[in-house]
């Protein structure tokens, strides 16, 4: 039997009938190039069917479920306040409200940011400090966020480390740190005009950053999402982190 | 609520992720959705009671949106826009790498003319079968495995090699 691209995918899909299956698999045992294919064909299904894999994990848009619910008879619609609850809770549409919610999550952490401060004041002044602009970036923390490149942090223990260095949407430089002393804390700061505006902090991962760990592994999950709301593009690589420290992180 | 109705809620899911793979940008999937939703409650008498909803609302999205092509772009390629980067990324994937993997799947996917990206939706990303698929484009078993082939060869050539990611 020939094996067409078009059986190729048919096999690969599970589209085949028995016979013709085996036909594919005794003729890949005796055709390493046929074998290769089928793995990158396999490989190359795997991902496409991760594709837009954030979309279906979201929740769907409370409108839309209510505008469903909603189709049917009037007397239906009695208020049911733990749904109402719900569906106030779901994140709004990224892009449109996306500042609004960071006012409201940075708000909501800043408790958390104020006692690090609190934390860390004994030992070396402020990290965090609550300013007119929201947070700001104080002290060690700053002077990291200003000087330190994610790339050249091996060796020696720093009090803070910086995890990933990005351009966000609306052209800031932002940075994800996180502060090893005490309990430990992870955030992501901006840089504006009048200096470095934490955006988002988060209780640190367990245990020590080392270079072995990558950066996604061990940022917090809220921080990260953080990072992937507001990024344009990739990371700064190590290339555009030094071009950007070079202009004092201004866009 | 009926089953009608319970039935187009789960499905949302799998509708919003058809609606990215067909429109590219999240507000024109955010419209795709709507309309397709607005549709199906409309013409719920002509669902056939014990047929698959999920076939009937995306063949419902797939006409919505051949019919917004139609309209204004008629190269049948979508627009992707320079700050696809940000549009695509989305929220929540754990892993930065996994995400920028993701991405580079999406632009891939986006990136294939139009009638190969519908099919490859269909079948490589919500995982239909041939049957079904060439049931939702109105089209031949035959014209959705040529689809098909076409775009997994344009896929591989972009994503593909030895190296690939999986």
């Amino acid at each position: 039997m020939k094996i067409t691209d078009t059986v190729l995918g048919a096999y690969v899909d599970g589209e085949l009938a028995a016979e013709q299956a085996a036909a594919v698999e005794a003729a890949a045992r005796l055709d390493p190039r046929l074998a290769e294919q089928i793995e990158g064909q396999r490989r190359l299904k795997t991902r496409m069917a991760g594709v837009f894999g954030n979309v279906i994990d979201e929740p769907a848009p409370a409108g839309l479920i209510a505008s469903i619910a909603g189709a049917a008879a009037p007397s239906a619609n009695v208020i049911d306040l733990a749904k109402a609850r719900r569906d106030r809770s779901v994140p709004p549409a990224r892009g449109r409200a996306g500042w609004a919610a960071w006012g409201a999550l940075a708000a909501g952490l800043a408790l958390v940011a104020l006692v690090a401060q609190s934390q860390f004041a004994p030992a070396s002044g402020p990290m965090i400090a609550y300013g007119p602009q929201g947070l700001a970036a104080r002290g060690g923390l700053a002077r990291a966020l200003d000087h330190q490149l994610v790339a050249d942090q091996s060796g020696a223990q720093r009090p803070v480390r910086i995890l990933i260095s990005f351009r966000s949407a609306d052209g800031r430089y932002c940075r994800t740190f996180q502060i090893e002393r005490g309990p430990g804390l992870a955030g992501l700061a901006c840089r504006e005009a009048e200096g470095w505006r934490v955006r988002v902090t988060a209780a640190a991962s367990s245990g020590p950053t080392t270079q072995y760990r990558t950066a996604a592994s061990t940022t917090p999950t809220v921080v990260l999402d953080s990072v992937t709301a507001m990024i344009a593009g990739q990371p700064l690589d190590a290339a555009g982190e030094s071009a950007a420290r070079s202009k004092g992180w201004r866009p | 609520m009926d089953e009608y109705q319970r039935g187009l809620i789960e499905l949302l899911p799998r509708l919003r992720r058809l609606a990215r793979a067909f429109a590219g940008n999240p507000a024109d999937a955010d419209d795709l959705v709507q309309i397709s939703v607005e549709r199906a409650l409309a013409r719920r008498d002509q669902w056939r009671d014990g047929t698959r909803l999920d076939s009937w609302v995306f063949r419902i999205m797939k006409n919505a949106w051949i019919d917004e092509t139609r309209g204004r772009r008629r190269s049948g390629r979508i627009f992707v826009a320079d700050d696809e980067g940000r549009d695509v990324a989305d929220r929540t994937t754990p892993a930065m790498e996994t995400r920028l993997a993701a991405i580079e799947a999406e632009r891939a996917l986006l990136a294939l003319p139009q009638d190969q990206r519908l099919a490859v939706a269909l079948v490589l990303v919500d995982g239909l079968s041939y049957r079904e698929a060439a049931d939702v484009l109105d089209v031949p078993m035959g014209t959705l495995t040529s689809r098909l082939v076409r775009g997994r060869t344009a896929l591989m050539e972009k994503l593909g090699g030895p190296g690939a990611t999986p």
